[in-house]
């Protein structure tokens, strides 16, 4: 088993009991440690006064990121404080003196809070503030600093419903479809939805909706997911290096909090386009307190495909979504539940259909008492994912399914200007799968697996510096024992600069189940959830990676971050070159390496995102069949994700009533293994072959494993909106015109390389999409 | 300091726009090729020959067309030339193309030729198709052996076995039973092969085989779930082959992958698949005896699936 220098002594204690012993004997003691260094917190910052609090949307209770806390000295002897609010809309002000200070509190389209506060020596003090939306302010052309494709704050790109709203598309803004304008996020296209992230697989991105893990986040048809606009409320999105509060997967992070309805009027929206239908409502349920929002969204492509010059499209989705969250003033709750369901076939000719279903049902509050100190978010959920292959008129086929019970506690804290992040969590998975033959070894098996766990991470600013190391402890009962995963971060602003910043991340991240795709076939969307694989090792990956984001004058911002990641037990398929459709399993290592360079313009009426992305995946596997095949039984491979460069333009532009959205994409070829040619093998080994009347069995002639590379991929789509008030209460009718694909370019999909049959993405498809907002 | 940062930045930063642009240009002129040519080009292996060249047949089979880009079998008999050579006295002859096609639609791609083949004697089979390029193969065909004996063994209360006795030939290439039986309802013949080949036992002077006909009978009325009284059978016969050096003799050990490579066993020059040489002898499945109520052989019958 392959270790991590270093981290031998974790790796190794698993082993033995009195291992374990020791080890929980010293993780107890380290925990100890950390509950007494905290309770004696208000101690050490005795001397110091603190103001944090919460910023939120009056009306709905949405946090508000990036809104800006000033604190301006009555007097003249102190100088000006501030800061931004997360993405929870937490902010917290210290090193505060006595005194009287003016608290401003603004975001842009809402009304600023002002505030004078007498400060007392040593007070900490809670000021959690919801801001009333201005619509007077929302018309002026004011720049947020906050946020944007080119920042990362605290190692996560912010992503905001305004910036879904940028990307042209029939959906009036969506998480899918924004997702694919970033460099280091490699999409398959149209169809399948599945989203590599950083050389990671789909089912090694974890995805997470208000706290609850939803496995296949995407719709069938690539540019549609669950997350439209009008219900998402912000995104926290890591490529890699995220911290320990997300445990169990080795490649990336989307933390997407969902919208909490009106609190004080009812809405609703409804749309139409050729490819969905969708409705969205929300309201009191008692007015300011408690509130509901409904979504409903229906797939229209399969029977509107005929519409257009191409094949019929055999492609369903279904998302339903509904909240209902109670708001204090310091505290916010709420419940949801969301179903998703998708159906259709990757190549049309074959009547083989995969389908996949969603379900989850959570809850969360997040609160910050007036009294406390501690920012306090608790969840729970219940995640349920089911996925199958199969020809609707045969029994035979494929199925997996994963439930999944999470419950968490996580904490935020201030020690002086140390600030310390912890939490626990329990786990319980059930995993059922039957496979019939596909993958030799794994035909049908249901197991459980059980996990309890915490996460410890400080930010101790030194100067320039904010050092953030961390760690997550696991513990699984009868299958992996104790397992601690090292994270560390940082960000420095050389010099003292505002403007710009060197952000880093190192860490081990372990993954406990794995989702098993048969990666010889890049269009195979169906996972198969499984605990450990070939030899009942744990999945991991070790990331490290380091950039540099500057915002060089207001609203033009650039980024560029490079990456490494080591991979090991990845499930990989044992290749033959018989023309088959089961294969066996080994493991591989995988070694990846990137960068993406960013540069955004965001002011006035002109939006602007050029971002580049070179990635770098190469597998390396031993089998016997390669030593039988090629002379050596190891053989290095670039798996079917390695898409090399990647380029993406995306420009928004307002003007009068109008919205214009352009977006480019263009992505180099990912690899396939190419075919030398076919011929018919008889069979000479138990007798010589009738040669006149036996069939013989079809062989194909590969070369080496994804030697070759598909076409270069690119598109351009571009949309016209205007919207129209029709009533004095605000309704609005909003049109949108727009096309995909507008240089109609055949962007290959799928390609059989036994029949020569090739199926392209969408070809130029026009759309006119119909909104009606209603107040 | 700082200062110096930012102007490093800045200048960092026109140099990556500048980067973008450049890329963006050979982006947009490397895409404009639209075509897509999925296989890699073949130069190594153009055409697969499978099949042997039996000194016992009339007429020799052999399956043969260019290694080909589909899946799917050929529709029409491949352009090509195909001549099969005597390398002792250097008399060649020119091999007919055949396209075969099932019932329901499956194609085989055949040469043929009627042309004497002796026993001991090497043949170059080559073929080359219009543009040029070619495989061939070289067999050898084994000096003939003895007609096998089939001796009777009785046994009571139970219909005979018998043991087959080889002489003379080396390196066996098959070694089977087979039965012609047909459905009695719907007058369908049906050939069934039941392949000894590995578990003939080495003797002085050649090989012994024990056959039990009663086991392949009851495989027999099992393919016919059970019902012997659905079928008769026509015929039955005993098929052994003995095959010239470019047998492999480790063929019957190779694993699927090892079999399917390309490289792994083949004797095709520039091509795929594999070639022999044989002689084989057909007898009746059945023990005959001379005038002295010996073992003898029995006249050797035609083969009825080649």
């Amino acid at each position: 088993m392959w270790q991590v220098p270093g981290w031998r002594w974790w790796n190794d204690s698993v082993k033995t009991g009195a291992d374990i012993k020791q080890k929980t004997i010293l993780t107890i003691q380290l925990l100890l440690f950390a509950a007494c260094w905290l309770g004696s917190g208000k101690e050490i910052s005795a001397q110091q006064a603190v103001l944090q609090g919460l910023v939120t949307d009056h009306t709905s209770a949405q946090p508000l990121y990036g809104a800006n806390i000033v604190l301006n000295p009555e007097s003249d002897e102190h100088a000006l404080l501030g800061t931004t609010s997360d993405s929870e809309g937490y902010y917290r002000v210290a090193s505060i003196q006595p005194g009287r200070w003016v608290v401003q509190i603004s975001y842009v389209g809402y009304t600023s809070y002002t505030d004078t506060l007498m400060i007392r020596e040593g007070e900490s003090r809670s000021l959690n503030i919801s801001l009333e939306p201005d619509d007077a302010e929302l018309g002026e052309l004011i720049v947020s600093g906050a946020g944007g494709a080119a920042r990362r704050e605290d190692g996560a790109q912010r992503i905001s419903p305004v910036d879904l709203r940028r990307v042209p598309g029939p959906a009036s803004g969506d998480l899918a479809a924004y997702l694919q304008t970033l460099p280091g996020v490699v999409s398959m296209g149209d169809r399948g939805g599945q989203v590599f992230i950083r050389g990671g697989t789909p089912s090694e991105n974890m995805v997470l909706v208000d706290g609850a893990l939803i496995y296949q986040p995407t719709h069938i048809v690539g540019f549609f997911s669950p997350f439209p606009q009008n219900l998402v409320s912000g995104v926290d999105f890591y490529a890699g290096g995220f911290g320990p509060r997300y445990s169990g997967r080795s490649s990336s992070v989307m933390d997407i909090r969902m919208k909490h309805g009106d609190l004080y009027s009812t809405s609703g929206t409804a749309a139409l386009n050729p490819f969905a239908a969708e409705i969205t409502a929300e309201g009191p349920i008692r007015t300011g307190q408690t509130s509901w929002i409904v979504s409903l969204r229906n797939s229209l492509i399969e029977e509107t495909s005929s519409w257009y010059p191409i094949e019929k499209q055999p492609l369903r989705f279904q998302s339903q979504f509904a909240k209902a969250s109670y708001i204090e003033r310091d505290s916010r709750c709420s419940a949801m539940i969301m179903r998703t369901y998708d159906r259709g076939r990757m190549d049309f000719d074959n009547p083989e259909s995969i389908r996949w279903r969603n379900f989850l049902l959570g809850g969360r509050c997040i609160a910050l008492p007036e009294d406390s100190d501690i920012l306090l978010d608790v969840n729970a959920s219940m995640s349920h994912f089911t996925n199958s292959v199969g020809d609707t008129d045969s029994p035979f086929g494929f199925t997996s399914s994963i439930s999944r019970i999470n419950t968490e506690v996580n904490l935020r804290q201030y020690v002086g200007e140390v600030r310390f992040q912890y939490g626990l969590h329990a786990r319980l998975k059930n995993l059922e799968y039957d496979l019939g033959e596909q993958f030799v070894g794994f035909d049908m098996h249901t197991e459980s697996q059980f996990n309890i766990g915490g996460h410890f991470e400080t930010g101790i600013p030194a100067g320039d510096l904010l050092l953030q190391p961390g760690f997550a402890l696991s513990f699984y009962p009868g299958t992996y024992g104790v397992t601690v995963d090292p994270r560390f971060r940082f960000t420095w602003k050389p010099f003292g600069m505002e403007t710009g910043e060197v952000t880093g991340a190192a860490g081990l991240y372990r993954q406990p189940i794995i989702g098993i795709s048969d990666m010889r076939d890049l269009s195979s969307v169906f996972v198969a959830w499984m605990i450990g694989s070939v030899d009942d090792s744990q999945m991991e990956a070790i990331h490290t990676m380091i950039g540099w984001q500057q915002t060089l004058t207001d609203g033009f911002t650039w980024s560029v971050e490079s990456y490494y990641k080591r991979i090991r037990n990845i499930p990989v398929p044992l290749w033959s070159p018989l023309a088959r459709f089961t294969t066996d399993l080994v493991l591989a290592k995988g070694d990846v390496y990137g960068a993406d360079l960013r540069v955004e313009y965001n002011r006035g009426r002109l939006y602007a995102l050029i971002g580049y992305g070179y990635n770098h995946i190469l597998y390396e596997s031993v089998q016997d069949h390669f030593n039988e095949w090629f002379g050596e039984p190891l053989q290095e491979y670039h798996p079917p994700h390695d898409r090399r460069h990647q380029l993406n333009a995306l420009f928004s532009l307002d003007v009068g009533s109008f919205t214009t959205a352009v977006r480019w994409q263009f992505g180099t070829g990912f690899p396939y293994t190419r075919p030398i040619g076919f011929d018919d093998l008889l069979e000479f080994r138990d007798r010589l072959p009738l040669t006149r009347s036996e069939r013989g069995v079809r062989r194909v002639i590969l070369e080496k494993p994804y030697q070759g590379r598909l076409p270069t991929y690119h598109r351009l789509d571009l949309s016209l909106s205007r919207s129209f008030r029709i009533s004095r209460s605000g309704s609005e009718l909003n049109l949108r015109a727009g096309a995909v694909n507008l240089y109609n370019r055949a962007n290959l999909f799928y390609y059989d390389v036994y029949t020569h049959r090739r199926i392209d993405q969408l070809p130029f498809a026009p759309y006119l999409t119909i909104e009606m907002n209603v107040q | 300091m700082r200062d110096v940062v930012e102007d490093v930045s800045e200048c960092l930063l026109q140099n990556v726009c500048c980067v973008l642009l450049i890329l963006t240009a050979s982006f947009c002129l490397a895409s404009c090729d639209n075509s897509f040519q999925p296989l890699k080009e073949n130069d190594q292996y153009f055409f697969s020959i499978q099949g042997y060249l039996d000194a016992s047949a009339d007429t020799q089979w052999v399956r043969l067309s260019p290694v080909r880009e589909e899946y799917e079998q050929p529709v029409r008999s491949p352009e090509m030339d195909v001549t099969l050579e005597q390398l002792e006295t250097s008399t060649k002859t020119a091999m007919h193309r055949l396209l075969l096609t099932d019932e329901d639609g499956f194609n085989r791609s055949m040469v043929w030729t009627d042309m004497e083949i002796l026993a001991g004697q090497t043949y170059l089979l080559s073929v080359e198709s219009p543009d040029g390029s070619g495989s061939h193969v070289t067999v050898t065909i084994p000096e003939d052996f003895p007609t096998p004996v089939m001796r009777e063994e009785a046994r009571f209360g139970r219909p005979s076995a018998y043991n087959l006795l080889i002489s003379g030939a080396g390196r066996l290439a098959d070694l089977q039973t087979r039965w012609h039986v047909r459905n009695r309802s719907t007058g369908a013949d049906r050939y069934i092969l039941f392949p000894y080949r590995g578990k003939e036992i080495p003797t002085s002077n050649g090989y012994r085989l024990f056959l039990d006909p009663v086991i392949e009978m009851n495989h027999i009325r099992d393919l016919y779930s059970g019902d012997a009284s659905a079928y008769e059978v026509i015929d039955r016969q005993v098929y052994v082959a003995a095959a010239g050096p470019e047998w492999n003799e480790e063929i019957d050990s190779l694993n699927d992958l090892l079999y399917t490579l390309p490289d792994g066993w083949s004797n095709i020059e520039d091509g795929l698949g594999y070639m022999v040489g044989i002689v084989s002898k057909s007898i009746p499945y059945d023990s005959c005896l001379d005038e002295s109520g010996e073992p003898a052989p029995c006249l050797e019958v035609t083969p009825f699936v080649r």
